[in-house]
């Protein structure tokens, strides 16, 4: 049959969805699939969404595939009569963000339209669908709860994990993830103040606001430079899986995350165990406290002691890292599944 | 920059234009500029579904590209402030095609009402782009005709040039291209009948409608030509299409009214003269008349004996195919000249 995977995104920034369709696209046609990925340009500015809403709603696609996937938000506005939606987020801002700090629209006549308007577009369009997946059950629980429609979770796995070789458990703690207020890099840069060993923590991602990155840099900046290692940039596949090869484990600290999906996978396909926190989100599905790393408290103190653990018992940072590892496979995230699932 | 390429694909097919869009995201990568297709999808049936496609595109946005190159309709009227124009194709349905026997339109008032929006929209869009050029002095001259917009020329070269070699002038006369009504391969057989000499011909190439195969086939044997012609209708591998343009005596390229045709530049990159006629389009200005090939009425006898007069004498011809490699340089087809003035 003949494939289509519509994605939408911003042009050349990096973006789950993106990446997601890409590798699908590829596994596909590894497997001798017709394919084609269609990525098409959305600019998610309040003032811009209804006209881009509409231009979606006016492209056809109908003769072409004999089925859609649509990976990411808003891609699954398209329509077509064998559609599956793989569904990775809200636009929050029109849901439960809404009358928060992180709004996109007042509370005026006209920012109220455009939540209105959202939400009943959001309704029609995901109803169309002949299936609705989710990456994690953090999403399909929102779509549930918003949205009123069941879905059921696929979890996106790595493009190819086979590159990942660990022999060795070593001094860092490693801290991947953009760095923003969302992510909570100043919170593990706070656990270090407290922490009793030599165990030290290396940052690595793209600043995603300058302000927040600054805090970040004054907080090391307060005794911790032996300590932390801060890298504020696009890091490179082979310097990512540098870090993940001798890091002692991993950690993420969202703050009620969609889902940190693939560091997560990364950290346990790289046999690393994984340090979070219970408010933390989607990742906390991943991680069972004491299995295959730990679940804390958002506090320093906390997050320092399970630190420090790990250092002094560099094997067992290694057999929770395996574990980890191991509860991918029980989990079945492999690009067999997901595609016998989104073409079933 | 960052240079967003904006073309309308049909799903799974993927023709001249296609390449040479991925040609232009790829080389202006190489030429150190951060370059990503946009592909936007668009529905032929029916008719009513141009009009939308319009307006889907018009309502779309790019952000976050500091410069737009569009090449085609209609995603070529996506809005953006730092728009450029590289037109490979018009409409011609409503434009030269209007009328003829290659119309598709059924003509009546709806049809008639869609064309005229066509051409509003052509006119009234177009014009925003800050620079506009085409790939051919026909297509430029239809853009002012049709539309009165002036636009500047910018040939475009081939993808891998340097993959293009000359080994020998040995018997045959070659036509690679897609074969339907318009290239007239038809034509070309038929001139076989009037040639004198031992020259051959080989068509490579694959069919538009696939149910005509037995009509060439049954051309060459009702014709006796079966020693004479050999045609291989579909696509061969590209080794196998490059090794024929390096021993072929000449190239042939006949089709009516081509708006640029890479084949013209193919066959001089092998250093290979062409047959071409009057009503050819592009081909027939690349093409001086005794110089780097010749240039005859679409007449069976007269291609014929163009054909007798390459094999009889093999200096001349090796003089013309020299003569039409140097041309490429004089005409400035090469990647320098096109990201030059793309960006700047």
């Amino acid at each position: 049959m003949a494939i289509i995977i519509v994605t939408t995104a911003v042009p050349f920034l990096q973006d789950d969805g993106k990446l997601i369709s890409a590798w699908l696209h590829a596994h596909l046609k590894q497997r001798n699939h017709q394919a084609e990925l269609l990525e098409l340009p959305f600019e998610p500015s309040i003032e811009n969404m209804a006209q881009q809403m509409l231009a979606l709603r006016l492209l056809d696609i109908e003769h072409y595939a004999d089925l859609v996937i649509a990976i990411g938000t808003p891609s699954y506005f398209i329509h077509h009569p064998n559609k599956v939606i793989w569904f990775t987020h809200h636009h929050r801002c029109a849901y439960d963000l809404w009358g928060t700090e992180y709004e996109d629209s007042p509370n005026s006549d006209m920012g109220k339209i455009y939540r209105s308007l959202f939400r009943r577009a959001d309704n029609n369009s995901l109803r169309e669908a002949q299936k609705i997946y989710t990456n994690s059950q953090m999403v399909s629980d929102r779509l549930k709860v918003f949205n009123e429609i069941e879905s059921e979770v696929l979890y996106p796995p790595l493009f190819s994990s086979d590159h990942f070789l660990k022999n060795d458990w070593g001094d860092y703690i490693y801290f991947p993830g953009i760095i923003s207020e969302h992510k909570r890099q100043l919170l593990a840069v706070e656990a270090m103040q407290h922490v009793k060993t030599d165990v030290k923590l290396v940052i690595a991602g793209i600043p995603a606001s300058a302000t927040y990155t600054s805090r970040v840099e004054a907080e090391i900046k307060n005794g911790l430079e032996d300590k932390i290692k801060l890298v504020p940039r696009w890091i490179t596949e082979e310097e990512k899986v540098d870090f993940l090869t001798h890091a002692l484990a991993c950690t993420v600290l969202t703050s009620d995350g969609n889902s940190d999906s693939y560091i997560g996978l990364e950290a346990h396909h790289s046999r690393n165990a994984i340090v979070t926190c219970c408010d933390s989100g989607g990742i906390t599905q991943l991680v069972n406290d004491g299995d295959s790393g730990y679940v804390v408290p958002p506090d320093p103190k906390a997050i320092a002691k399970k630190f420090d653990e790990l250092y002094r018992n560099k094997a067992l940072a290694r057999k929770m890292g395996e574990r980890g590892n191991r509860n991918l496979e029980t989990m079945n995230i492999s690009w067999d599944n997901v595609i016998d699932k989104l073409l079933s | 920059m960052k240079v967003a390429v904006v073309n309308t694909f049909v799903p799974f097919i993927r023709g001249g234009a296609e390449i040479l869009a991925d040609s232009l995201k790829d080389k202006l990568e190489e030429y150190g500029h951060q370059a990503q297709m946009i592909n936007i999808p668009f529905a032929w049936h029916p008719p009513t579904k141009f009009v939308e496609s319009i307006l889907a595109c018009r309502l779309m946005k790019i952000s976050n590209a500091d410069r737009v190159i569009g090449m085609k309709f209609p995603s070529y009227f996506i809005p953006h402030e730092n728009k450029y124009l590289w037109v490979l194709h018009q409409f011609r349905q409503i434009y030269d095609f209007f009328g003829t026997k290659f119309q598709t339109l059924a003509g009546n008032e709806n049809e008639l009402k869609i064309r005229n929006s066509i051409i509003k929209a052509d006119m009234g869009y177009l014009p925003e782009a800050k620079k506009i050029f085409t790939i051919s002095p026909i297509i430029s001259d239809r853009l002012k005709k049709y539309n009165g917009i002036d636009s500047s020329v910018i040939y475009p070269p081939l993808g891998t040039p340097d993959d293009y070699y000359c080994e020998d002038y040995s018997d045959y006369i070659y036509y690679p291209s897609r074969i339907n009504e318009i290239k007239r391969q038809e034509l070309a057989i038929l001139s076989m009948k009037y040639t004198r000499s031992d020259v051959k011909l080989i068509i490579t190439g694959k069919l538009d409608d696939p149910s005509c195969a037995n009509h060439f086939f049954n051309l060459i044997s009702d014709n006796g030509l079966q020693d004479k012609v050999q045609l291989i209708a579909d696509y061969i591998p590209e080794k196998r299409k490059l090794e024929l343009f390096a021993n072929c005596l000449a190239c042939i390229f006949i089709p009516l009214d081509e708006d640029y045709g890479f084949i013209t530049i193919e066959a001089f990159q092998s250093q290979k003269p062409l047959i071409t006629c009057h009503d050819s389009g592009c081909p027939s200005i690349f093409v001086e008349d005794g110089i780097n090939g010749f240039k005859v009425s679409p007449d069976p006898r007269e291609i014929a004996d163009a054909m007798d007069r390459l094999y009889l004498d093999r200096k001349q011809t090796q003089r013309m195919g020299k003569a039409a490699f140097e041309m490429l340089g004089k005409m400035e087809i090469n990647w320098d000249n096109v990201i030059r003035k793309l960006t700047q």
